[in-house]
């Protein structure tokens, strides 16, 4: 099991040198390796966001309509409580330069010197990369926390509701918390938007994305590891088995409620880190935003690739944005053909494709494999001794 | 002091309104829930169609919206809506149905499905604007509303949708209650196995109750026209709170939809008036009380005012 889990981590670790490498240091025209600069670093998040949909979706069948909240609670422990943080620590230095305390009059600092103020703490973070580190870690740790909480909070529902009642709740939930929190200033700036502090504020221009796609780049591989180390385990083997039957699974003395709460927990602080490093690269977040529509470009990127398949999860994100790509890249000769705007073009393509790849290929891209736990190679060993 | 003119007009008049809307829409997604069990979420886009088939009409006959000419329209918003939601069900839900596919599954596919028909739409309205030069986004139909002297727009637009939405409820009612293809229909919703071994063809039953679904989404699409800008998104906006409203109403009945709708506008109105504006929240959190009382009613009761009703009736 090790193996094979290590086996495949390798190899996404070389996939990402290789594309790494022919973004950042290769003879390739500039513009070409800006746009893959962009691309691959949102590859990687969203693999951390579709990685961990996976788990709930494809490993135990839940129907997770509301992931887009947890990339909402990350944007809000990065640019709601992490910039707070570092505009606290700052406040001083902050006053000398502008006269006012920035988290005095909170609506004020949203509205009129946001940007000012932040580009004053990117100077000083500049000087003081640690703290930058220290901030950026902290920003992540924090969003995974909150969001593995409010992952534990759903499991209660989760344990009464049909399949169908939950997802409606899941999704009714995101768009409520949208709806709250946006509106609410302190929280994030609410209409405004939240201007965040860059962690790295010591490296400019490709060398910020170079930086951003080695942090995120390193997030997607731990991810990987990680769930599929338990995809391959026998929890994962009983995350199935629950998804499959819920009665049989519960005669075998698995319990249904224990596991619910620890997949919900562990995705959904993973999919608080997706969200936290988007705010980050963003260096910007605006929380009405967070629509629907995300949880769905998840689902759709996961159905793409084939679900319960923690390697489907990744070709469905690339998949997703090669297609997106050449529709950029052919933007403009489409718009001649079409006489409109080509990103409608992608929402009729992808929408086909959902429902071409449910009705004829179920499994998507990449299909599920049997699980390898230890036990089974364990079993296969013993019986090709006594064969022999 | 308590202004009658006023609560008529800041609070009566537009909770009529907003509660025909949802509540229209609720009686096509609650019966498609009842019919082959999918929360559907392209039903909001069954609303969209409705809103662009009279715009393109009513463009291509009078060149613009005049006042009354909506109505014109309605049997056309209603074909347009009858003939997507049919294609629908022909084309992608009955055969994943044959399959076995679970709720789930169904879901993802009427996800795909509102992807497939908000590009659709999208395009043919850029194609439209570019070779007609009709301005064919936040267009509003309320200019299309009957002027009746003395009564402004959204008063009428009240009395309207309330005669529209109770036509169709009593049209239902004599169709499912008074007919043989009511009896036929109800049948195969409550015990399909038992439906098909009596020799009802289901599948057919299923096909001509989503014409219904279509029709009356469609028409629901004008109203929604007359109060929201129409976009692409028109009905895929309002989606979150037709869910709310057939979710409270009990998902199990058409009825129970209407008053869920009613439940939603009169309670994000109510809401805005007297808890929001006395606070001095922001008015777009009215949009949070609905959710908050479908959050309340699916961790409380789940089976909705339609299954409190029919639990009352068992005891």
């Amino acid at each position: 099991m090790i193996r094979d889990v290590l086996a495949k981590t390798v190899a996404l670790v070389i996939a990402l040198v290789v594309v790494g490498a022919l973004a950042f240091a290769s003879p390739l025209p500039k513009d070409v390796r800006v746009l893959l600069q962009n691309i691959e670093v949102y590859i990687a998040i969203y693999g951390i966001y579709v990685i961990s949909l996976n788990l709930e979706v494809g490993y135990l069948g839940l129907p997770q309509f509301g992931k887009v909240m947890f990339l909402l609670i990350g944007a809000i422990a990065v640019g709601g409580i992490a910039t707070k943080l570092v505009l606290l620590i700052y406040q001083n230095a902050i006053f000398k330069a502008m006269g006012a305390y920035p988290l005095a009059k909170i609506s004020d600092y949203c509205m009129y010197y946001q940007y000012s103020v932040t580009s004053l703490v990117n100077q000083m973070l500049a000087q003081n990369p640690a703290l930058g580190l220290g901030y950026f870690l902290f920003g992540v740790a924090l969003a995974m926390v909150l969001s593995a909480g409010l992952g534990v909070l759903f499991a209660y529902p989760a344990i009464r509701l049909r399949e169908d009642y939950l997802g409606i709740l899941l999704l009714v939930s995101g768009e409520f918390l949208r709806v709250v929190t946006y509106y609410a200033t302190p929280v994030a700036c609410g209409v405004n938007g939240a201007v965040i502090p860059d962690p790295f504020a010591w490296a400019l221009g490709e060398t910020r994305t170079l930086v951003y796609f080695i942090a995120t780049s390193a997030f997607l591989i731990a991810t990987f590891l990680v769930f599929d180390a338990i995809g391959n385990s026998p929890f994962g083997r009983a995350l199935r088995a629950i998804r499959d039957s819920e009665t049989a699974a519960a005669v075998f003395g698995k319990d249904i409620v224990k596991f619910r709460i620890r997949v919900l927990a562990f995705a959904s602080a993973f999919a608080g880190l997706a969200g936290a490093l988007l705010a980050y690269y963003f260096d910007y977040t605006i929380l009405g935003t967070y629509l629907p529509i995300y949880t769905f470009i998840g689902w759709t990127m996961l159905i793409l690739g084939g679900l319960g398949n923690n390697v489907g999860a990744i070709v469905g994100v690339v998949v997703y944005y090669i297609v997106q790509t050449l529709l950029d890249i052919y933007k403009n000769s489409l718009q001649a053909v079409l006489h409109a705007d080509p990103t409608y073009l992608a929402y009729a393509i992808f929408g086909l494709a959902i429902i071409l790849v449910l009705m004829y290929r179920p499994q998507g891209i990449v299909p599920e494999k049997p699980v390898k736990t230890i036990d089974l190679n364990k079993v296969r060993e013993r019986i090709q001794r006594k064969i022999k | 002091m308590f202004n009658m003119y006023d609560f008529l007009n800041n609070v009566v008049i537009p909770a009529i309104v907003y509660s025909n809307i949802y509540a229209l829409a609720s009686i096509g997604l609650t019966m498609t829930y009842i019919t082959t069990k999918i929360p559907s979420f392209a039903h909001g886009d069954l609303a969209a169609v409705g809103a662009y088939a009279t715009f393109y009409f009513l463009y291509f006959l009078f060149g613009g919206i005049k006042p009354g000419s909506v109505y014109l329209a309605m049997p056309i918003a209603a074909l347009a809506g009858a003939a997507v939601a049919y294609l629908s069900y022909i084309g992608v839900f009955k055969p994943m149905i044959r399959r076995g596919a679970s709720v789930t599954v169904l879901m993802i596919a009427s996800f795909g499905l509102h992807f497939l028909i908000f590009g659709i739409l999208a395009i043919l309205d850029s194609i439209a604007q570019t070779v007609y030069g009709w301005s064919t986004r936040n267009y509003s139909f309320s200019t299309g509303e009957v002027q009746i002297p003395g009564l402004t727009q959204s008063e009428v637009t009240a009395i309207t949708s309330s005669v529209v939405l109770l036509l169709i409820l009593a049209a239902l009612y004599y169709l499912l209650n008074r007919t043989k293809f009511g009896v036929v229909m109800r049948a195969s919703i409550d015990n399909a196995p038992l439906a098909r071994a009596l020799g009802i063809d289901v599948e057919r039953v299923y096909a001509i109750s989503w014409l219904i679904i279509g029709a009356v989404t469609g028409i629901a699409g004008i109203y929604m026209g007359m109060i929201f800008p129409v976009t692409e998104e028109l009905g895929w906006l309002r989606l979150p709170l037709i869910f709310v409203a057939v979710i409270v109403g009990g998902l199990s009945s058409i009825y129970g939809g209407v008053i869920g709708g009613y439940i939603v506008g009169w309670s994000m109105v109510l809401g805005f008036n007297y808890i929001l504006n006395p606070l001095n929240l922001p008015p777009e959190y009215q949009l949070a009380i609905p959710f908050a009382i479908v959050i309340a009613t699916l961790l409380l009761a789940p089976q909705g005012i339609a299954g409190l009703i029919a639990a009352r009736r068992r005891t």
